[in-house]
């Protein structure tokens, strides 16, 4: 697999499968995986081809897919705005998990588990960075 | 004056505090939480739940009150080395930033781009009757996202472009912008040109 930057993929992690996004390093011009957006550079990983299972697309040509975009309007009519990797980590762990589109509260409910989770990944973020100062 | 130190003047939650920025202060910081995160997956192998991330381990470990190797870090803080590094730190954080901007951006447009089929509207021809129509609200909303997401974009490429040497990483950034952005961005001119000609009322 040739990674590519603005690209996201399904990767294999020390905890299981996710969805990662391949960004640029202005460094030296390598390329690194994002898992969420909020993560900084510090987050983020070298990005290794062995890791990759799935190649998605990007923010454009993964929702011309017929599941994600209809993915997507379950999505508009709820006003549920998760974020573009958020969006993109929802349709594929559908997929994994073999959720039905037709099952607009099972969509609402992973996608709430989303918001959850950045919550969650903030206040985590920020107890880290004051330890450090501590 | 030791790394931890200048982290502590970083601004807190309001932005009042010190003038460094968080992103490039804990970006020069990677090296040493890297080496922590790469410690504990040796150490230990965690069985995940739903999607377990970086943080959530940095805060694991913070939690048992470790903390990252800070001599990398302590290096660069000499002022004239730190302030070289912080440059560049900020530099390589911004190009991230718009990255991900663009990436927001195009996938705010996907999200206009399926509001408008469900709603039957043509985005070629935005007409100025859908602002103020409550059956195209949830468009509207959706436009709005859009634009406020595109502008951010716009504003860092100005600051970027005025500020840094980084030509080739800006144009790749911009040649990422996706079709579908590009033809939203048209159609707002368009709508915002017929609704200044709109407002221009006869003497």
């Amino acid at each position: 697999v040739k990674i590519e930057a603005f690209v996201f993929y399904r990767v294999r992690g020390r905890n299981g499968d996710k969805v990662v996004l391949a960004l640029r390093d202005s460094v030296d011009a390598s390329l690194r995986f994002f898992d969420h957006m909020t993560a900084g550079l510090e987050e983020s990983a070298v990005a290794n081809p062995d890791d990759v299972l799935l190649t998605l697309g990007t923010a454009e040509t993964f929702w011309q897919d017929a599941f994600a975009s209809a993915v997507l309007n379950v999505l508009l009519e709820a006003h549920i705005s998760l974020d573009a990797l958020e969006s993109v980590a929802l349709v594929d762990l559908m997929r994994r998990r073999e959720v039905s589109v037709a099952n607009p509260d099972a969509i609402k409910s992973l996608a709430q588990m989303f918001v959850e989770l950045r919550k969650e990944l903030i206040k985590n973020r920020a107890a880290f960075w004051r330890a450090l100062t501590e | 004056m030791s790394f931890a130190q200048v982290f502590k003047s970083a601004p807190d939650a309001d932005g009042l505090k010190g003038c460094y920025r968080n992103d490039a202060l804990t970006s020069l910081m990677q090296h040493g939480c890297n080496e922590l995160l790469a410690a504990q997956s040796r150490a230990e192998k965690i069985e995940g739940q739903v999607q377990p991330t970086c943080a959530r381990e940095l805060a694991e470990l913070a939690g048992k009150g470790v903390k990252p190797a800070t001599a990398l870090a302590d290096q660069f803080c000499t002022k004239e080395l730190f302030d070289g590094a912080y440059t560049k730190a900020v530099e390589r954080c911004d190009s991230v930033e718009l990255q991900k901007l663009v990436v927001e951006m195009n996938f705010r447009a996907a999200r206009v781009n399926a509001s408008a089929q469900t709603l039957g509207i043509d985005l070629d021809r935005l007409s100025l009757s859908v602002f103020g129509n409550p059956a195209y609200e949830h468009f509207v909303r959706e436009l709005g996202g859009f634009e406020q997401v595109a502008q951010e974009f716009a504003m860092k490429v100005g600051f970027d472009m005025a500020r840094h040497q980084l030509p080739a990483l800006v144009k790749e950034s911009i040649d990422a912008i996706s079709p579908e952005t590009n033809r939203i961005v048209g159609s707002l001119r368009a709508a915002s040109r017929n609704l200044e000609m709109a407002s221009v009322k006869p003497d």
